[in-house]
């Protein structure tokens, strides 16, 4: 407020409206969350202005958070939203390929429901769109419910939180067999921070694989497969053994490689780390997750997993074993129930030449 | 600027004249018309969604979860 007073001071009118231009072109999700709030002031005056409102409030909040979400990873939220009136329609110009649906949008008292249902609406075509056919319907529906939830969570919209935990959860289990697993498998990996930064982000390089193949159930078992392994791993108890080293599919080949055991790092520093990545690589991985626990959230204290992570992802690349890739760092509650810093570092495997 | 993706919609009260256009006003005032997924018979204010397909129209209660369950594409493989 005091920078927008200021500009008038300094500028006057036209220099208040061209901040005002350049703020809607710069960031135009939050410039219709804005237009949605301040049109919602006006809402008593008419019907036009009411619809106005909700249709940027909702555009607002999903386009936003849409961004934020693909900020994070790159390309799992590739779109914004753009709900779209329509007065009436010509069946015969629809496209039988694709089914398309128009969701009752109402202008008073139904806030959470109108968000829920074009939320839901928009997750399908909206959320990692490329891999959709490839995904079975329990685990595409899982999908589409858990980033609901997370939208719902981020704009702590309790209520309509409330009407999707007792209304809608429930009954759509019923519907779909697989779905709740789905559910809480997914809300388990959010909460560890592995959702959107590597399920998500996993199964869209997935999608765009196998982007041209006709959708097989293969294809299904394969993503399925694969959040299994992701889950095994997320509720792994500290310094336990996985079964597998990483889940070696036919179209996803990806590993962990955790960095945390103290008379390893202290014993023999960064070479068992870089010699379990030279096996990844000679047994066909071609993505490795470098892994490394901080201290708890609140306590200042240097991580020498995080430092052995950020060496051993310095010498793989040295080496020529990978080409380093995003390094995302995050607090995230471990298996153990405390919220730590968590650091994830992606290795692309280059392939072995031997 | 990112491209955006459109979800149809229609306003509560635009309604009577998009499903005049569809030529399914009159059953559903006559209380003809049930939910597909829950067989609920829908009028004016209990409508969530409208699917319409080039044979039939499929109409879904205000219920989400009846919404979520005619909404899901079908080209997915079946999960076993």
């Amino acid at each position: 407020m005091n920078e927008a007073l200021q500009i008038l001071q300094n500028w006057g009118p036209w220099g208040l409206l061209a901040a005002v231009i350049i703020f809607v072109v710069t960031n135009p999700e939050k410039a219709e969350r804005v237009a949605g709030w301040f049109l919602g002031l006006f809402s008593w005056t008419g019907r036009g202005i009411r619809k106005a409102s909700i249709k940027s409030k909702l555009q607002g909040q999903v386009s936003n958070f849409a961004l934020s979400v693909d900020k994070e990873v790159k390309g799992i939220m590739p779109y914004n939203m753009r709900l779209n009136f329509i007065k009436e329609i010509d069946r015969a110009q629809l496209d039988p390929t694709k089914k398309t649906v128009i969701v009752c949008i109402k202008d008073r008292g139904s806030e959470d429901q109108n968000l829920v249902h074009a939320m839901m609406a928009f997750c399908p075509v909206g959320v990692v769109p490329q891999a959709r056919p490839y995904l079975g319907i329990a685990m595409n529906e899982g999908i589409n419910i858990t980033v609901t939830r997370k939208l719902l969570n981020r704009l702590k919209h309790y209520s309509a939180l409330k009407y999707m935990y007792e209304k809608v959860l429930p009954e759509c289990a019923k519907g779909t067999p697989g779905l709740d697993a789905f559910c809480r498998v997914f809300d388990l990996l959010d909460e560890s921070g592995l959702f959107t930064r590597v399920v998500l982000s996993e199964i869209r390089d997935f999608g765009a694989r196998i982007e041209t193949r006709y959708p097989e159930q293969s294809h299904a078992d394969e993503a399925a497969e694969f959040v299994t392994y992701i889950y095994q791993l997320a509720t792994k108890p500290e310094g336990d053994e996985m079964p597998e080293t990483g889940h070696l599919g036919r179209y996803i080949t990806t590993a962990f490689v955790f960095i945390g055991t103290r008379e390893v790092m202290w014993k023999r520093g960064a070479t068992p780390y870089l010699d379990h990545i030279r096996k990844l690589r000679a047994a066909g991985f071609e993505k490795a997750y470098l892994a490394a626990r901080g201290a708890a959230k609140g306590i200042q204290k240097p991580s020498l997993s995080i430092r052995m992570a950020e060496r051993v992802s310095y010498l793989a690349e040295r080496a020529k074993l990978a080409k380093r890739g995003r390094d995302m760092s995050y607090y995230a509650t471990a298996a153990d129930g405390v919220n730590r810093l968590q650091v994830l570092i992606e290795l692309v495997l280059l392939p072995s030449t031997s | 600027m990112r491209k955006r993706i459109e979800v149809k919609a229609v306003w509560n009260t635009e309604l009577e004249h998009l499903l005049s256009s569809l030529g399914i006003l009159e059953p559903l005032l006559l209380g003809e018309l049930t939910c597909a997924n829950c067989g609920r018979i829908i009028d004016l204010d209990n409508l969530g969604a409208i699917i319409p397909q080039q044979d039939k129209i499929v109409l879904a209660c205000d219920y989400t979860p009846c919404i979520h369950a005619l909404s899901t594409p079908e080209v997915h493989p079946q999960d076993e």
